[in-house]
């Protein structure tokens, strides 16, 4: 009797550790989204455009970002329970979103993963956000794409003008395709990307090839990756041909000098001979 | 000196001398033109660099190859333009003038690139803009000397009407290449202006620019 209960005990103490092992290991899993600022309460609002600027600063980007919401959150929101906008991929490790009033970053495992905002952050329909990118320059020809793209099916857009002529050249593979004076999916027509543009009040630089693109798209690839492209490197290659063509040139036309310059004596004076052979013909008719 | 002399006749819209008429002569001549616009271009060059001593090096390469390269990219467009116009004009004749152009032009640039380089040394202001106009009047002097030429060259019994497309074509095509070849180059002044960044920023600058 006395063994089977020390037995029983014994069981339901491995019971309790085993149960209290699970529960730490789940714990560990959620424990950044814990720490999050009741991201659990917080609803995700699917927006209904966005356009995000980049501008090169010192050791990195900064993206200006602008997210339009659908018409009603601003009523819906009166319950005065805050709202987040999930990114489609978490942004690459070290990006920070500078502090504004009413929004608020969601970190997992130390990447940013959405952004939670009041009521008062809405102005009209949009959300605005200044995120800071960090990029290494040690070389990698490709660097992460830094935009903070909503999830969802709504088409955003990611301005390729760095400023000072330096341009963002999005890697274009599988889902998206290089359209005339921009990317896209395949599958986006232009009213989509009117839309978007009628969204957001975007106005493109003539010469970069803004990205237009969705959450899911991003979400299927995994995050964007593109190249910072300084007007010296663009020009470089085809500088190099221009100055090969120049010097095969400059040679052609001095061996054509050096070819011509023999046949051209022998014309010249036939010419020369020609014409004095006439005057002294003219000279002897009229002594005759 | 005899040959720079044919050069500047041919360049003013003279008849070319007898003795100059052989075709392996006029094609000496073309060369001779062409040689000569590359070291006119340099001397430009060099002036308009002159603030910086790598700069002016580096022109002494860059303003001949744009002259030079944007020559060779018009000239493929010029010379179908001419056989689909079907003006009678003998192929070395509009060859001749269109380098009597290109030389003309850039004598002008040469004859300039001394008050360049002084106004570039002398101030912020007016050197830039006088770098700018002395190739606008060079441009300008180069295609009425090519113009010129080829009027007074053409056939008799030509219309004159008749070489208008040609012309049009050659020329477009060289400015068009010569704004693109001036931004591969660039930078050729030390400042940045319009034509650093070709037909973007020109594009750019000529959009109406919506409210954001």
């Amino acid at each position: 009797m006395g063994r089977s209960l020390v037995r029983f005990a014994v069981i339901r103490v491995v019971f309790v550790v085993i149960l209290t092992l699970v529960a730490m290991v789940g714990s560990a899993h959620a424990g950044p989204a814990a720490a999050l600022p009741s991201v659990g309460a917080a609803r995700d609002v699917r927006v209904a455009g966005g356009v995000f600027k980049p501008t090169r600063v010192d050791g990195g980007i900064r993206w200006d970002a602008r997210w339009i919401l659908p018409p009603e959150t601003h009523s819906e929101m009166a319950d005065g329970e805050p709202r987040i906008i999930l990114f489609a991929v978490p942004l690459p490790e070290g990006e920070t979103l500078e502090l504004g009033p009413g929004t608020i970053p969601v970190v997992k495992q130390g990447r940013l993963v959405a952004i939670r905002f009041d009521r008062d952050a809405i102005d009209g329909r949009t959300i605005h956000a200044v995120l800071h990118q960090r990029v290494a320059h040690d070389g990698a020809p490709a660097v992460p794409i830094g935009a903070p793209i909503a999830a969802g099916t709504a088409v955003q857009i990611v301005d390729a003008d760095l400023g000072g002529s330096v341009l963002l050249e999005i890697e274009t593979a599988a889902v998206l395709e290089r359209r005339l004076g921009h990317v896209a999916p395949p599958g986006v027509g232009n009213a989509a990307l009117d839309e978007a543009r009628r969204l957001t009040s975007f106005d493109a630089r003539v010469g970069s090839a803004p990205l237009y693109v969705r959450g899911d798209d991003v979400k299927t690839r995994s995050g964007l990756t593109g190249m910072i492209v300084t007007p010296r490197a663009r020009g470089r290659n085809g500088a190099i041909a221009v100055a090969a063509g120049f010097v095969a040139l400059v040679a052609a036309l001095l061996v054509a000098m050096k070819r011509l310059r023999h046949r051209a004596s022998i014309e010249h004076a036939d010419a020369v001979l020609a014409a004095e052979v006439d005057s002294l013909d003219a000279l002897h008719r009229r002594v005759r | 000196m005899g040959t720079l002399v044919t050069l500047l006749d041919i360049a003013c819209g003279r008849p070319i001398p007898a003795e100059d008429s052989g075709r392996s002569r006029r094609l000496q001549l073309v060369v001779y033109a062409l040689l000569a616009s590359l070291i006119f271009a340099g001397a430009w060059g060099l002036a308009a660099g002159s603030r910086s001593s790598a700069l002016a090096v580096a022109n002494l390469y860059k303003v001949p190859m744009v002259v030079l390269m944007s020559c060779a990219f018009a000239a493929p467009a010029g010379l179908f333009a001419w056989r689909l116009s079907g003006t009678k004009l003998r192929g070395t004749d509009r060859a001749l003038c269109f380098v009597g152009g290109v030389f003309g032009g850039t004598l002008v640039m040469a004859v300039l690139a001394p008050l360049v380089a002084l106004y570039y040394h002398s101030s912020a202001w007016a050197g830039p803009w006088l770098g700018i106009a002395s190739v606008g009047i060079a441009l300008l002097t180069g295609t009425t000397m090519f113009i010129r030429g080829v009027v007074r060259r053409l056939e008799p019994g030509t219309r004159k009407r008749s070489v208008l497309f040609p012309v049009a074509i050659t020329l477009s095509m060289q400015l068009l290449t010569l704004l693109q070849l001036a931004s591969l180059a660039s930078p050729i002044m030390p400042e940045r202006t319009g034509f650093s960044d070709g037909i973007d920023h020109i594009a750019e600058s000529a959009k109406p620019h919506s409210a954001q």
